[in-house]
């Protein structure tokens, strides 16, 4: 039986999934944002860490910041999460979670905080992702950021 | 020795014979290709099964929707009344539920397929479920001096279910509670 169009079409589809699936590099490409060096946001202004409208996966989101009331929000498609290291603080999410922001650095004698968005599995994303960091209206903020994720390259 | 007659009626026997097989066979072939259609229709079915299959496992937003319910503003619940953060018939992914309450008695109860979890923060502190696991509810937050309290349930992997979902709330008292749930839900 020679194979119709329908089912090549078909073949092809799954094929094409399972690379997916399988992060294979015909689909997807992994990419570093990391700044050179840190930075400083003015009192009150906004800084975006990343914007993408894409197809892809987080691997993780680390932000260093110097003021616990700095704010950082993440969009995924139609999720947000947003908070100071003070708020995740005192949500108690100190130390490792695979779902939401957490606190790897609470030093308020030397004004070090580091907050981590690291999902198991790496989140996927369909439409848009962006992070912006926020300084207080009262106060510069210095930061340091780095991010992992895949971007999808497929058709 | 066959003769030349012979020899033509013969010929002419053998071509009746080829004739009669030829009309045989164009009487045969529609039945072939209803066989192949059969055939090929049963590998579109199970190729485009496996093709959404596929799509399933990495998330696709052709078969899956994304379910968020989030209350950041806390909801003043009285003494042994329900909250309901989701109660629905469907398959999906439970990704994570977080909530908090100012009761540390708070009634939690996941509902998942014939699964029923009823915890309480006071006995996951109890139990000492404080910090992550990938398995079981756990406490972000039991604070006894200011009576907050922060539940979180983040299975990894996701927590399949094919039937049903469920997350109730019912505190003892009057309590504050704010709430969220991640999800995926399968379409239809």
């Amino acid at each position: 039986m020679i194979l119709s169009d329908g089912i090549r079409e078909l073949f092809r589809e799954a094929v094409k999934h399972a690379k997916i699936l399988n992060l294979n590099p015909d689909y997807w490409r992994i990419e570093v944002l990391t700044p050179d060096a840190p930075a400083s946001i003015p009192a009150g202004s906004v800084k975006e860490l990343l914007n993408f409208r894409e197809r892809g996966k987080v691997v993780f989101i680390h932000t260093f910041c110097d003021n616990k009331n700095c704010l950082l929000e993440i969009y995924i498609d139609n999720m947000v999460m947003r908070g100071t290291p003070k708020d995740i603080y005192d949500l108690g999410l100190i130390g490792y979670n695979p779902t939401t922001f957490w606190l790897s650095t609470y030093d308020e004698t030397n004004n070090r905080y580091v907050v981590m968005f690291t999902p198991i599995p790496p989140k996927e994303y369909f439409g848009r992702i962006y992070a912006r960091l926020y300084a207080p209206r009262d106060s510069a903020i210095n930061y340091k950021y780095m991010a992992i994720r895949y971007k999808y390259i497929g058709d | 020795m066959i003769s030349v007659i012979d020899r033509a009626m013969l010929g002419k026997k053998l071509e009746e014979r080829l004739e009669k097989r030829l009309e045989e066979r164009l009487k045969e072939k529609p039945t072939e290709k209803l066989i192949d259609k059969l055939i090929e229709d049963r590998f579109i079915e199970y190729l485009s099964e496996l093709v959404k299959q596929l799509k399933i496992a990495s998330n696709d937003p052709d078969v899956w929707d994304m379910a968020v319910v989030d209350v950041d503003t806390p909801t003043v619940v009285r003494a042994r009344e329900k909250l309901t953060i989701v109660n629905s018939l469907e398959s999906g992914r439970l990704v994570a539920v977080a909530i908090t309450t100012t009761d540390r008695n708070t009634l939690i109860e996941f509902e998942i397929d014939t699964s029923l979890m009823r915890i309480t923060p006071r006995e996951l502190y109890n139990d000492g479920l404080v910090g992550y696991n990938s398995a079981y509810p756990w406490l972000s937050k039991y604070d006894d001096t200011d009576n907050k309290y922060m539940v979180w349930f983040t299975p990894v992997p996701e927590r399949i279910y094919h039937s049903k979902i469920r997350v109730e709330v019912t505190p003892t008292t009057s309590a504050s509670v704010t709430y969220s749930c991640y999800r995926y839900k399968l379409k239809r």
